[in-house]
């Protein structure tokens, strides 16, 4: 019985080699590819989710003078005006507004959280503009001072100034 | 006959010249695409750090302020504006300039803001960017204009005589890059001449009256400025290219709109509180018509037609025991 024997030339053995030389370049460069994209895209999370911050941190600190909060009397033009407040969290125009998840103007009390409305208003401490998610992460907080008419104050009423506190987080990147 | 010096160029030399081609075509290709891809990453980060920027400068008790910001590379800031939607949309984008050539990348990713106007041309490059920031009060505070120009840009404010409040801002707020002339004649070749009157034919733009005339290839375009606000939209009509500035204005009186809005509501919920303005509402109706009509004026937009109403507004809330804003 005639035995077969596969005969290959010196060239074919070259054009071997250079393939799996080839095949390997391939995946090295792959490899070291995934291993770029995976550090740059977790440093783009990183840079993204630091000027989220960054920009809730400005807002909060500028927000007070925003046209819907700043107080218009004379007495106080760094106040904010609480009755213009209530007014702004029924606006729904004004939910994506600011590149915001949650915005929240709350008076400093010992009492328990009390969300405001029109009929319990004065009687409450906080209020709800912006809440887009309840998975907001942590809220830049900023001291502000509240300004809101009292009609029982003196004669004919006037105005009541307490102290109050703003809180805001920046819009997730992630959600548009 | 067979020469024994010559080079064997058979098939494996062939084959090796085509694959090492292609993989470094391959690797040049990926190269440029990575920088192109880095570029662009960089360009959204300054643009959005811009943006960001933006928010100090905004005015809290002051009514105008100057600021300047830096960059490390030549910037290009792209300015646009859109003016739908409840408050239209101010997008800011920008493009660094990349490693080789001297040509500016493309801009990066778009940034979007409501509560932001700012006036520019179209695209601002430079280093250094100049900001003025000023209040823009209808008559309660609508907003802040952000004006931004840039070390290339030169301006010439050719006779201030009439207009001796802006002299004084040149130099109170030692605004960067406006030379204050007399004549075109002073101008230097490369700066833009803004004249205040007259009707001199080398001027870029002429003010005159309550209005801003751009000279272009194309014929004369006029935006309108009010005279009741600090001059803040005076500076933004000359700084601004005319159809960004036309899509601002009407971005501003939207908010108006929507301020007005609130204050309404305001006066209803504290009437029965004792701090009510019934008489202000006919006023408040007049504004809205007319801030309306010019917030939703397609082609030429001009505030001087809701300024009498703000006016009287603003006189009428003034004279209230209890003013609603």
């Amino acid at each position: 019985m005639a035995t077969l024997y596969a005969q290959y030339s010196k060239g074919q053995m070259k054009i071997q080699q250079m393939a799996f030389v080839l095949v390997a370049l391939m995946i090295f460069f792959g490899m070291v590819a995934l291993v770029y994209f995976s550090f740059s895209i977790s440093n783009l999370r990183e840079n993204a989710q630091e000027l989220k911050e960054r920009e809730a941190v400005e807002i909060v600190k500028k927000i007070s003078y925003s046209p819907e909060f700043v107080f218009t009397g004379e007495d106080c033009s760094s106040c904010v005006d609480l009755d213009k407040i209530l007014m702004l969290k029924e606006s729904s125009k004004y939910e994506k507004f600011w590149n915001l998840d949650y915005l929240t103007v709350e008076k400093v009390s010992n009492e328990t959280s009390n969300e405001c409305n029109r009929f319990n208003y004065p009687n409450c401490n906080v209020i709800t503009v912006v809440r887009e998610t309840s998975n907001f992460g942590s809220a830049n907080v900023a001291f502000v001072t509240l300004a809101r008419w009292d009609s029982g104050l003196g004669a004919g009423g006037g105005f009541r100034y307490e102290l109050g506190k703003i809180y805001a987080s920046g819009r997730n990147l992630t959600r548009r | 006959m067979r020469n024994k010096n010559a080079l064997e160029f058979g098939f494996e030399w062939l084959f090796a010249v085509m694959i090492g081609g292609l993989v470094i075509f391959l690797a040049i290709y990926a190269a440029s695409k990575f920088i192109e891809t880095g570029n662009l990453q960089k360009g959204s980060e300054v643009g959005k750090e811009i943006g960001i920027l933006l928010t100090p400068f905004e005015t809290g008790l002051e009514i105008e302020k100057t600021n300047e910001i830096t960059t490390k590379e030549e910037t290009t800031i792209y300015n646009d504006c859109s003016s739908e939607g409840n408050f239209g949309v101010q997008k800011i984008s920008a493009g660094v300039k990349s490693g080789f050539g001297d040509k500016v990348v493309k801009p990066g990713a778009i940034s979007t803001y409501k509560n932001r106007y700012l006036f520019s041309e179209s695209s601002v490059t430079g280093k250094e960017f100049y900001v003025l920031s000023k209040l823009f009060e209808f008559p309660f505070k609508v907003g802040d204009l952000i004006i931004v120009w840039s070390e290339k840009q030169k301006y010439c404010f050719v006779d201030l005589g009439s207009y001796p409040e802006v002299k004084e801002d040149i130099k109170e707020l030692r605004l960067k890059n406006i030379l204050n002339v007399s004549s075109t004649r002073d101008c230097p070749a490369d700066s833009k001449k803004v004249c205040f009157g007259g009707t001199d034919r080398e001027c870029d733009i002429l003010v005159n009256g309550n209005s801003a005339a751009h000279r272009e290839s194309g014929g004369d375009k006029v935006v309108y400025y009010s005279s009741t606000d600090n001059n803040a939209l005076l500076y933004a009509a000359i700084f601004s290219k005319p159809e960004l500035y036309d899509c601002q204005i009407k971005r501003l009186m939207k908010r108006a709109l929507n301020i007005a809005k609130l204050y309404k509501d305001k006066s209803g919920f504290l009437e029965i509180r004792g701090c009510g303005a019934p008489g202000l509402n006919s006023y408040f109706i007049s504004y809205e018509n007319y801030v309306n009509g010019v917030a939703n004026n397609a082609n030429n937009p001009d505030i001087t037609r809701a300024e009498q109403a703000a006016e009287e507004l603003g006189r009428r809330n003034g004279d209230l025991i209890c003013p609603i804003f």
